[in-house]
């Protein structure tokens, strides 16, 4: 089957190229609008970078500034940490509801399936791109995803010890160590998720009010971001989870308009997601 | 008509088509309701809306079983929309009337929601997503 399928791949790809086939690119932008992360197709990206010199360029490792990534560094799913006791009877509650076929309600636990706010960090792991603003006291990072942001303080202030409020992206403060931007958070409400679980996606990895999120940047050349994200929630996991990975830098983009509609959403699931697991519509 | 067989050949074909065009990114949500891509089915239909909105787009299209005259209307999924325009399409890509060919990987509860693999208008592929792509 292998052996016969190779050439019959290589015949269509032949074919398909020199057929009527036209969406080989993205249909132009409008004069002076870059498109967003997502929406730039490998020729796009590809004329973007070499229009603006990526390789070699200079830059200023601690200018952190400019749109990264397309979709956000997903967490380790590889290496998590042993739950807790009370951890692990957290995660079996996201486990999806059934159709009465017995076939799951796609991921309908999922606060993102409802349009709640992702929160933070699974707005690191999940983003569609976002972008650091870099001002004397404050890095701000918008988030395409959700049209959000979230403010890392660098005046000097420290985290909250008894944060007033939860919030869903955390208090934040960061500071420099050398080359390293390093962001430490807490106070995070603990309705969010901190990312779906990509190994069997029926279930999410839930977190408590005590996260805390230690995060690390290192611009290793213009256009890479070297990041680590450790999670450290004693209530859920007996070990810190730390991911670590590369985030490139979408060259000739700026963030677009991904915003969660709950009209739309709700329609989706009512049209698409529930009658496909035979569910009522 | 619909013509609904087990196939290899338009698996492999949607494949090819993502070595050129890319595939969409179904990050949204979960496609355990749905089968495997080794069954992906094959029909032509007309287009009664292009609904061009997040979270992902969708595709509605009535098939008519010229034995029986009965007409079926189906719902099918593509990306979001910087995904799909991404790979060219765009909000007037299709609109009610057109005449389309869908090869399509159905849900598991045997209803008439699909995953598009590919979508053909004209004479043009429109997607050709890959169904071993499904995130």
């Amino acid at each position: 089957m292998r052996n016969s399928a190779i050439p019959l791949l290589g015949i269509l790809a032949a074919t398909l190229a020199s057929s009527s086939v036209v969406l080989a690119q993205h249909a132009p932008p409008p004069p002076g609008w870059p498109l967003c992360p997502r929406c730039q197709g490998p020729q796009d990206r590809a004329e973007a970078r070499a229009k603006s010199k990526v390789e070699g360029h200079p830059f200023d490792p601690h200018d952190l500034s400019g749109v990264w990534g397309n979709n956000g560094m997903e967490l380790d799913v590889k290496n998590v940490p042993p739950f807790t006791a009370w951890g692990y009877e957290q995660y079996q509650a996201t486990r999806s509801e059934e159709s009465p076929l017995g076939i799951p309600l796609s991921n309908s636990k999922d606060p993102m399936m409802r349009c709640d706010p992702l929160g933070y960090p699974r707005l690191f792991a999940y983003n569609y791109g976002f972008e650091f603003l870099q001002v004397p006291d404050r890095v701000i990072q918008f988030f395409e995803w959700g049209h959000n942001w979230r403010t890392i303080w660098t005046d000097g202030r420290k985290l909250p010890e008894n944060p007033p409020e939860p919030r869903w992206l955390g208090y934040a403060v960061g500071h420099w160590e050398g080359d390293t931007f390093i962001v430490e958070s807490n106070g995070y409400d603990d309705r969010s998720w901190l990312t779906e679980d990509r190994r069997d996606r029926r279930w999410g990895f839930p977190h408590s009010d005590q996260l805390w999120v230690e995060e690390k940047y290192r611009r290793i050349s213009y256009d890479t971001l070297e990041a680590t994200l450790t999670i450290i929630d004693p209530k859920v996991f007996k070990k810190p989870w730390t991911t670590t990975g590369k985030i490139r830098m979408s060259v000739g983009t700026e963030l677009g308009e991904y915003l969660c509609v709950p009209s739309d959403n709700d329609l989706f699931n009512q049209q698409y997601v529930i009658p496909a697991a035979g569910g009522k519509q | 008509m619909i013509t609904q067989r087990t196939f290899s050949i338009a698996a492999m074909t949607a494949f090819a088509l993502s070595i050129i065009f890319g595939g969409f990114v179904f990050g949204h949500h979960s496609q355990a309701g749905f089968e495997t891509p080794d069954k992906a089915i094959s029909m032509k239909g007309t287009v009664v809306e292009f609904r061009w909105r997040n979270p992902h787009i969708l595709v509605f299209w009535d098939v008519k079983d010229d034995g029986t005259g009965k007409v079926v209307r189906w719902v099918g999924e593509l990306g979001s929309t910087a995904t799909a325009s991404a790979s060219g399409l765009t909000k007037d890509s299709l609109k009610q009337g057109d005449e389309i060919a869908v090869t399509a990987i159905p849900s598991r509860a045997g209803t008439p929601q699909a995953i598009i693999s590919k979508l053909i208008k004209d004479g043009t592929v429109l997607v050709g997503r890959a169904p071993t792509a499904v995130e």
